[in-house]
């Protein structure tokens, strides 16, 4: 995303916009279900037993 | 493929801006979220094919918009076999908004076209310049900027008319 422009884009219009953008806003402004949070850290542990693996081959 | 620092903690950091994106294209419902993982998963797999420095929440989007099509080619195929009627609603989802207008506004924004809705929440709300979503979209600029005007022009019909309480119920 380039910087985020705070300025109505003129083909939208104001009223459009502006609603447009409260809506958007209140969905990111939720709080984040841990499902995420979970969802990261077993890819990271993956990610780790597979660079494990690898090292282990190495060595062999 | 191991993603880099910056690839991991953009994927984090993107990920309320993902939710809300998901959320303007199928609803507030589970079915955002699940498309936020798929997301998440495809990003992590496939992080060599992202280039450090380039556009990372762009990318992302990409991948969410990519993953929604398909899933909903897929649950319109489905739902086609049982009620034709049904697969036209498909993206009509209950919400519950704590504020009426923003309520009306999002039942609003659901009865636009896929394509229509997209390019108006990318341009309008995400931050994304027309150049930007259009590579997004996989569309030239010119088309972004026609959808957006008719996106526009029926919200607009929409809000004003009384379409909202003829819909179907959410």
């Amino acid at each position: 995303m380039s910087e985020h422009r705070q300025e109505v884009d003129p083909i939208i219009g104001d009223a459009v916009g502006a609603q447009l953008k409260s809506l958007f806003d209140s969905f990111a402004n939720e709080a984040v279900p841990d499902r995420f949070a979970k969802l990261i850290a077993r890819l990271e542990q993956v990610e780790a037993a597979e660079a494990a693996e690898k090292a282990g081959d190495g060595d062999t | 493929m191991n993603p880099s620092t910056e690839v991991r903690d953009g994927l984090v950091a993107a990920i309320p801006n993902l939710r809300a994106f998901a959320m303007s294209l199928c609803g507030r419902s589970a079915w955002a979220d699940d498309l936020v993982q798929e997301t998440l998963v495809r990003a992590w797999s496939k992080s060599d094919s992202y280039k450090d420095g380039t556009n990372l929440m762009a990318w992302l989007f990409t991948i969410l918009r990519n993953e929604f099509y398909s899933q909903l080619r897929k649950r319109k195929r489905e739902v086609e076999d049982i009620d034709g009627e049904e697969a036209s609603r498909l993206t009509s989802v209950p919400d519950q908004l704590p504020n009426l207008d923003l309520q009306d506004f999002h039942a609003a924004l659901a009865l636009l076209p896929e394509d229509q809705r997209e390019a108006i929440v990318l341009i309008g709300a995400s931050g994304f310049s027309y150049e930007e979503a259009a590579e997004i979209m996989g569309c030239a600029v010119g088309t972004v900027k026609s959808r957006l005007s008719r996106a526009r022009t029926r919200l607009t019909e929409i809000l004003e008319g009384d379409e909202l309480s003829s819909a179907p119920a959410r």
